[in-house]
């Protein structure tokens, strides 16, 4: 048993090693994709000097923030202004925790000192898996809080102050929607959540098709969680110069910029994992690694869905977004989970 | 930052360690060279004209991204290097230092353009700093005015080398030794001061005070000759009053029933200054001259009676049939001063305190009788005639005096701050601490005493967007006081693009000022350039062939076109929308800028007009393709349109922004697509036809709402229009004949009879105007530049009080500036 | 003796960890001169309740207060205390003139507090934990618990109408 014991423990510490590793070279290469997509849009070709197709560019960029002087000005709170970065990149990462990426657990072809190595397709299979998603995302917005107000700079202010406002008014309709879909399924477990979808239509069962309006609260509510146009009003630019990373250069403003892009791609696949099945496809329960392929394709998808409008859609305007929060998606989002439970008293009751 | 090749290994198989070293070294540098080299984070900073080539840069066909070169930060902190792109100013270069300082190492400059480099044309202006190496250290210089797209990629390739051949073993920034100390800030005084160079200017402050002969040659340098300076040649002319003015003056005197307030001169009024706001109170309710268009002074040293004159042009909006009012009233040297029209016209709130500024004429009654364009220690009002820029030499400045017996040593190697600097008589720089009032704030916001009735409890903030920030269209400055988000007051501030274009023009030959005029509104050279023609024109009386004429109604509109197009880019971009329809708008500037080049040889700074004509003629291949090229902008610019128009985030973020009334907006002077945007239905090229366009079947599209909304749209409607004067003009051109370009004789001096001319145009942006007095001499006595972007910032704190943050961006977007113009 | 990991104390460490962050942040919360830094105490302590509700494994409690306490109302005072800027990097007083009379009143408590704790005897079930808390939970409110919960809501729902009305009160103030 204390053999078996260490082994899990160890297989579990190197697979969130794994996890975290992927996640990072999954960050790499949708800064890569970001921006060939956003050249294509823009009637460019986007970066090509370095590597095939410039498909070393993220990694240029990378060495560069690494050597680059590491700059403390004198006028920042300074533990807060260094905690800050790891605060918006740990919970990112966190969040991924739940996430089945298949049906079933791999069993590795070798044993170790005579112990089968199983490997669960998740980290944590946590019975309120979804609770914890929103929990966790909730996190997140203290490294850009905490980013703003320790840079002691207006701008970077009035950035944490947006990301704080922003930050409340979404989470109501995001529970929601993910209410709408618990609701349907029985369980916050994501585990229960994708082989319910998988169960039924052939593996085709998924919650966008009964719980459309959700997605789409969901789809929208996590832009805004992500950071990412149209609701990029933490950073806007045009407005407040870089918004809460104003004062932040070299890696730890690597480190805020990894943590938007991780945070896009780990609420694309819980987004991909509540509504649209998961790893559910085609002989996915058979064969778990044709189950991450399906995962990843839809994953792909939604990336490329928030490139899209990224390059195509104006931001909204700071009290225009709690107006549409409060006013339209929260009472949307009510009546649909509203509406939702009652179809189901209805018909099971 | 220099480039040292790594010490080579003397002793190779010996000490096979230290070779590892190297070798690991080698890599590490490979690598790390690589790293910095093809990633490099520009700064987003546009200071001038070549800040457009630096989009253009950035844009579809030249793509700076393909170099991992274009990843634009807003911050700083986050950028690997600065572009100096353009003109830099005295009133900008702390600012700029400042920005360097806060960069993180490794950094390096691209210094870009002729102004960047060494001052370019504008280097012997009183606000102009002759070259950015001066202050930081640059590592690449693109030359050209501006440089081409082409010019400073090769610029990023070359620094991309430059940073190839560095080793992390010699590089200096990872030497506590070798670090680099920050660039010590000048500061702002009677003039620029270079900290480094107090004990220089010390000196020669010392010298200059003491009597003439102590000036000698101690270093066996020739001492510089003497300056001759001739009396300026007074302008007159005839001012036999004309019917129509004296009768207008007889019945203003009655309606103001005083007896000499207004006496009629030449076809203008002379109003006795105290008179003057009763006067403006009449013209403005009665006669209904609602849009005082121009103000703006002249200096005449040395005639009898009094020196300085303020010339008005108002217009009647309404009933636009109804002849131009041009008043005067004159201001005595002792103690220049007027009574301020501020209350009658807001637009004098910008163009009192321009004239305040360069000529030294107080306004009574103003509410901010401050400098606008320079800073507010500067020392010396720099149009009036007696008044000497730091490196001027001679009134005209070809070749005798610049070169004095083939000598090139240029002026400012003689002496570094330049001998002319004029410092206060009792000014003793140990003493003088500079003026913190400058950089405070609040200071800024207070002035307008505007702070009554605000609750004191809330915590407002003082917010400064600019003049370095992405969204402010260059180097523009606005000083923003918030209630959480929601702003309160709005005061802009100006002057860092102020490259004395005003001054230069009077020193300059009547022709040398056309390719001058290009550097106004960078993105229509040409339209500038026909104002001017036109101007110069009407005073010495040039007739224009007619080919000309619709050779410059093309181009003038190609450039609305574009213009229009660009405005609807930038203003998505301002509205958050990445750069897609940027980049899209540029798409089809770059064609219409292809054909420019063609025609006048040069993409952006045509210079292509001349005083009776055109240089050079255009080819019937070229016309074809100018067709094409328009039906091209005609489908961009319907894409943008459905791209943009419909869409609900545009909508919800330009309707009922910024709102402000027709009548408020005549007011502040506001001319062109935003009066149109307000219902007014006033275009200059159909109520004060100029060149040919009154042959021409074009609408003047109205909208009525005054709002963001309206607009961006009015831009899309008006160019709409152009493509149909444009479809017109090449047919029409067809039966001209080619070659005959050019009025006139020609000659190789010009000099237009004495007197005083003013014309205005409908530009993209406005009423551009041009108003000059010649004293029949090579240059100008007074030339200036009525630039519709300047006058129409007047009304941007109104439009902006009450919005947002984010509203004020997108109302500074929808005015449509362009800082060269703003600032001159 | 051989090292044996499942020897390791393991639940012992964590609340102890979590017991160091939860009172330490509360000592913090009252001790740092700076309002933000007492916020962000804040957190830390209501991070070490969230763990405790894990080790007692309640995992569905533990995963709410970090939602609600942290992930909003914690959120909430920052956003407070960020608009209220000039308190910005500079301390406030820890005393007011009232510190005399509060120290043996707070000094009773504690003792009155650590003498109930010491004279209670607290029941010790035997019982598993159960598996689905949430389910539990949700017949627990809505079965034998109907009644208070429900007072507590209309409890809920009175402090957030007169919240508003408050809130509604005073802007009319302002405008008139």
């Amino acid at each position: 048993m204390d053999l078996e014991f260490i082994i899990s423990l160890i297989v579990q510490i190197v697979m969130i090693g794994v996890i975290a590793v992927a996640l990072m070279t999954a960050f790499a290469a949708m800064v890569m994709v970001e921006r060939k997509l956003l050249g294509r849009f823009t009637l460019r070709y986007g970066p090509n000097r370095v590597g095939k197709y410039g498909s070393l560019q993220i990694i240029a960029d990378m060495f560069k923030l690494f050597f680059k002087e590491e700059v403390i000005p004198g006028h920042v709170e300074r533990t807060v202004y260094l905690m800050a970065p790891g605060l918006a990149l740990v919970p990112a990462l966190m969040a991924f925790a739940v996430v089945p990426i298949a049906g079933a657990p791999f069993t590795l072809p070798f044993q170790i000192m005579g112990t089968p190595i199983t490997i669960n397709p998740w980290i944590a299979n946590v019975n309120v898996g979804v609770l914890y998603i929103l929990a966790i995302g909730s996190l997140g917005t203290y490294g850009v809080i905490l980013g703003g107000w320790s840079s002691n700079n207006k701008y970077s202010l009035l950035g944490g102050l947006r990301t704080s406002a922003q930050m409340l008014s979404y989470e109501l309709p995001m529970g929601l929607a993910m209410l709408s879909a618990i609701l349907i399924v029985g369980s916050m477990q994501l585990t229960n959540i994708v082989e319910f979808q998988a169960s039924y239509l052939g593996g085709f069962f998924w919650l966008i098709l009964v719980q459309p309006v959700a997605f789409i609260v969901f789809y929208i509510c996590a832009l805004a969680e992500a950071g990412r146009s149209p609701f990029d009003l933490p950073e806007t630019e045009n407005e407040l110069i870089a918004g809460f990373s104003t004062e932040y250069g070299g890696m730890k403003f690597g480190l805020f910029f990894a943590a938007e892009y991780v945070h896009m791609i780990v609420v694309s696949f819980i987004m991909a994992t509540v509504f649209l099945g998961g790893w559910s496809g085609p002989f996915a329960q058979q064969a778990p690694f044709l189950g991450i392929g399906y995962l990843l394709i839809k994953v792909a998808f939604i990336l490329f869905t928030m490139i899209w409008v990224r390059a195509s859609i104006p931001r909204v305007r700071f009290d225009k977004l709690m107006k549409f929060c409060w006013k339209f998606l929260l009472p949307v989002s009510i009546a649909n989970a509203a509406a939702t439970a009652l179809v189901l008293a209805v018909l099971f009751f | 930052m220099t480039i040292e090749a790594p010490p080579p290994s003397d002793n190779g198989v010996e000490v096979p360690a230290e070779l590892k070293q190297n070798v690991f070294f080698g890599k590490l540098d490979d690598l790390y060279n690589w790293g910095r080299a093809y990633s490099l984070w520009p700064l987003t900073m546009g200071l001038a004209c070549c800040a457009i080539e630096m989009i253009a840069t950035g844009t579809a066909r030249y793509d700076q991204d393909r170099f991992g070169a274009a990843l634009f930060r807003a911050t700083p902190r986050q950028a690997d290097f600065m572009i100096v792109s353009g003109t830099v100013t005295k009133k900008m270069l702390p600012q700029i230092i400042r920005i360097f300082n806060q960069m993180a190492e490794p950094k390096y400059v691209i210094s870009m353009g002729a102004c960047a480099n060494g001052g370019g044309p504008f280097k012997e202006g009183y606000n102009v700093v002759s070259g950015i190496d001066k202050f930081i250290p640059v590592d690449v210089y693109v030359p050209g005015c501006p440089p081409t797209p082409q010019a400073l990629l090769n610029g990023i390739i070359k620094l991309q080398e430059k940073i190839q051949g560095q080793s992390i073993k010699t590089v200096p920034w990872y030497r506590p030794e070798e670090r680099t100390e920050p660039v010590p800030m000048p500061i702002l005084g009677p003039d620029l001061i270079d900290p480094r160079q107090v004990s220089l200017i010390k000196d020669t402050l010392e010298k200059a005070r003491q009597p003439e002969e102590a000036e000698g040659d101690e270093n066996g340098e020739a001492p510089r000759p003497k300056r001759v300076v001739k009396p300026p040649k007074l302008p007159t002319w005839d001012i036999t009053p004309t019917d129509e003015a004296t009768a207008l003056a007889d019945s203003i005197n009655q309606a103001l029933q005083a007896d000499q307030a207004v006496v009629p001169e030449a076809n203008t009024l002379i109003v006795a200054p105290e008179h003057l706001v009763a006067f403006g109170r009449h013209v403005r309710d009665d006669l209904g001259y609602e849009l005082l268009s121009n103000v703006t002074g002249v200096d005449y040293l040395g005639r009898e009676g009094d020196r300085f004159e303020v010339v008005y042009h108002a217009y009647n909006v309404r009933q636009p049939e109804k002849p131009a009012l041009v008043f005067k009233a004159r201001a005595a040297e002792d103690k220049p001063e007027l009574p301020s029209l501020y209350g009658v016209w807001k637009t004098c709130y910008l163009q009192e305190r321009e004239i305040y500024d360069l000529y030294g004429i107080n306004f009574t009654d103003h509410p901010n009788m401050k400098r606008v364009l320079l800073w507010d220690g500067f020392h010396g009002h720099p149009l009036r005639k007696d008044y000497e820029e730091a490196y001027y030499e001679d009134p005209v400045k070809p070749f005798p005096s610049r070169w004095p017996g083939g000598d090139h040593a240029r002026a400012e190697t003689r002496n570094p701050f330049g001998k002319n600097v004029i410092y206060p008589q009792d000014w003793d720089i140990d003493q003088w601490t500079p003026d913190e009032v400058e950089h405070n704030l609040d200071h800024v916001i207070e002035a307008r005493d505007i702070k009554e009735g605000v609750d004191f409890d809330t915590d407002r903030i003082v917010l400064n967007l600019g003049p370095h920030h992405p969204s402010t269209h260059g180097v523009f400055r606005m000083v923003v006081a918030m209630e959480g988000e929601t702003i309160v007051d709005l005061e802009p501030v100006f002057g860092y693009l102020h490259r004395n274009h005003e001054k230069i023009g009077e020193r300059n030959s009547w022709i040398m000022n056309m390719p001058f005029t290009d550097r106004l509104d960078y993105l229509n050279s040409m339209q500038n350039n026909l104002a001017y023609a036109l101007t110069v024109e009407k005073l010495a009386g040039l007739a224009v062939p007619e080919r000309a004429e619709y050779i410059r109604v093309i181009m003038c509109e190609l450039t609305r076109v574009f213009s229009h197009m660009s405005l609807v880019g930038f203003l998505a971009s301002d509205l958050g929308c990445m750069f897609t329809p940027l980049f899209y708008a540029f798409e089809g500037r770059e064609r219409v800028v292809d054909l420019f080049e063609e025609a006048s040889g040069s993409r952006m700074m045509c210079n292509y007009m001349r005083f009776g004509g055109v240089t050079y003629d255009i080819s019937d291949d070229w016309l074809k393709r100018a067709e094409t090229v328009t039906n091209t902008l005609e489908r961009g610019l319907e894409e943008l349109h459905t791209l943009i128009t419909g869409n609900e985030i545009v909508l919800s973020r330009t309707k009922d922004i910024g709102y402000l009334s027709p009548e408020d907006l005549l007011s502040h002077g506001v001319t062109g697509p935003m009066l149109r945007a307000a219902g007014i239905k006033y275009d200059i090229r159909r109520v004060d036809p100029y060149s040919i366009y009154d042959r021409f079947d074009f609408d003047v599209p109205t909208l009525p709402d005054s709002d963001i909304f309206c607009r961006f749209y009015q831009r899309i409607l008006e160019a709409r229009e152009s493509i149909k004067i444009l479809r017109q003009a090449y047919k029409g051109i067809k039966d001209t004949e080619p070659g005959d370009i050019m009025g006139g004789k020609k000659g190789y001096i010009f000099r237009p009879p004495a007197g005083e001319a003013y014309v205005r145009t409908e530009h993209s942006k406005g009423e551009l105007g041009f108003y000059v007095v010649s004293n029949k001499s090579d240059s100008p006595w007074r030339y200036r530049v009525r630039s519709p972007s300047f006058i129409n910032l007047n009304a941007l704190a109104d439009m902006c009080k009450g919005g947002k943050v984010a509203d004020t961006i997108v109302t500074l977007g929808a005015i449509d500036i362009v800082l060269g113009e703003v600032d001159r | 003796m051989p090292f044996d990991p499942s020897q390791i104390p393991i639940v012992q460490i964590v609340f102890f960890v979590m017991t160091a962050c939860a009172i330490g942040g509360a000592i913090g919360v009252v001790s740092s001169p700076n309002l933000f830094h007492s916020a962000l105490y804040l957190v830390l302590s209501l991070f070490g309740v969230a763990g405790y509700y894990v080790l007692l494994s309640a995992g569905f409690l533990a995963v709410v207060q970090l939602m609600v306490y942290v992930g909003a109302i914690a959120i909430l005072i920052l956003f407070a205390i960020m608009f209220a800027r000039r308190l910005m990097g500079q301390g406030e007083n820890q005393n007011n003139q009232q510190w005399w009379l509060s120290l043996p009143i707070v000094m009773i408590l504690f003792a009155v507090l650590v003498g109930v704790v010491n004279t209670v005897s607290w029941p010790v079930s035997g019982a598993e934990p159960t598996g689905d808390t949430v389910m539990e939970l949700g017949h627990a409110f809505l079965g034998s618990y109907l009644i208070p919960f429900e007072v507590v809501s209309i409890l809920l729902s009175v402090a957030l109408i007169g919240g508003i009305f408050l809130a509604r009160e005073k802007v009319e103030a302002e405008e008139a």
